[in-house]
């Protein structure tokens, strides 16, 4: 597999876990990202 | 970094498939973006008494309509329900896309950076350094900045910094404790990748503390913005007016965004003409190449 699909499959992973647990939280993906670890925090809000 | 992958993928190969890629990822990250700028917003008002209730109630009931939005968004793209299936196009998507070999990608990549670098530059050029608006100019610069160093985390280990022996005079000013032991600063590891892109420590740290400066600044403005848009959301008064009211709620202590705008101008002007960004990119490497400590 390409180096770069490898690093889309890693944060597409992520995104997928986030949406999920977003929906068991009733829909608060902010509050979802928020608690996450700082430094995966800042990477999503640019 | 979906965003940031596909932002810079598209530059490289299959330019329609991670253009649609990046919108989508945009369209959420935007969202997010505006969401934090009112959570951001109640924080700050939350720590001033003198911030009247109708203004924190306006930024509230924003940061509540925002949230409201992006889950209309999550819903309507197919982020969430209907079992991931944006995430499972994505994944199609990008598994036919045509992906390069490691070294003609991250010579591809430095070229990208290369030309992201030129971008930046040529914003600040139809600016002359004049900065008047803190969302247009300062917050934008600063987006643009920071995708330069949100690449190396998004592209997991093949963006590497140099080992520094030598440091030059004009860069010790950036090199604070602070940017220096910040874990922002540390790239993943190299892990399998094979071929890889150097930056420059010390410009990288320089740039680094460049974006922290601008994110201070910015935020400053913000508070200032914000309270101004609740200002005249609640009641009808013109810019200047809604300005002055600003300033008196936020007391003497609070500097004019003028003067805001101008530390930013002026922290800009210093890095950009001491020609750093243009220093940033060192080389590509080879893993050989990189053991030796190329």
């Amino acid at each position: 597999m390409s180096n770069g699909l490898n690093r889309f499959a890693f944060f597409l992973k992520q995104a997928e876990d986030l949406m999920s647990n977003a929906e068991k939280q009733k829909m608060q993906l902010y509050g979802c990202i928020k608690t996450m670890p700082e430094q995966l925090f800042l990477c999503w809000k640019v | 970094m979906l965003e940031g992958l596909a932002k810079l993928y598209k530059e490289l190969h299959n330019e329609k498939r991670f253009t649609k890629i990046k919108e989508q990822c945009k369209l959420i990250e935007d969202s997010l973006g505006q969401i934090d700028y009112y959570d951001f917003l109640q924080t700050a008002f939350a720590e001033n008494k003198q911030i009247p209730p109708y203004a924190r109630q306006y930024v509230k009931q924003q940061f509540l309509n925002k949230i409201a939005q992006l889950n209309e968004i999550l819903i309507d793209k197919d982020w969430i329900k209907k079992d991931n299936k944006r995430v499972k196009k994505i994944a199609q998507k990008i598994s036919e896309a045509d992906w390069m070999k490691p070294q003609q990608e991250v010579e591809s990549i430095q070229q990208f950076y290369g030309e992201a670098i030129y971008a930046i530059i040529e914003f600040l050029d139809e600016t002359s350094f004049h900065f008047d608006n803190v969302e247009e100019d300062v917050h934008e610069l600063r987006r643009k900045l920071r995708w330069l160093s949100i690449y190396p985390h998004a592209l997991q280990g093949c963006i590497q910094l140099t080992k520094e022996k030598k440091m030059l005079p004009h860069l010790k000013k950036y090199l604070t404790k602070a940017i220096t032991t910040s874990p922002f600063n540390s790239f993943p590891a190299a892990a399998d990748n094979t071929s890889f892109l150097l930056l420059n420590k010390n410009y990288f740290l320089a740039l680094s503390w460049l974006i922290a400066e601008l994110g201070n600044l910015k935020d400053e403005g913000l508070i200032i913005a914000g309270l101004k848009e609740a200002i005249q959301q609640a009641t009808s008064v013109n810019d200047a007016d809604a300005y002055k009211k600003t300033y008196i709620l936020l007391g003497k202590k609070q500097r004019k965004m003028e003067s805001i705008l101008n530390d930013a101008e002026k922290i800009t002007k210093t890095f950009v003409t001491e020609n750093n960004l243009e220093h940033l990119v060192f080389s590509t490497a080879t893993i050989a190449e990189k053991n030796r400590g190329k």
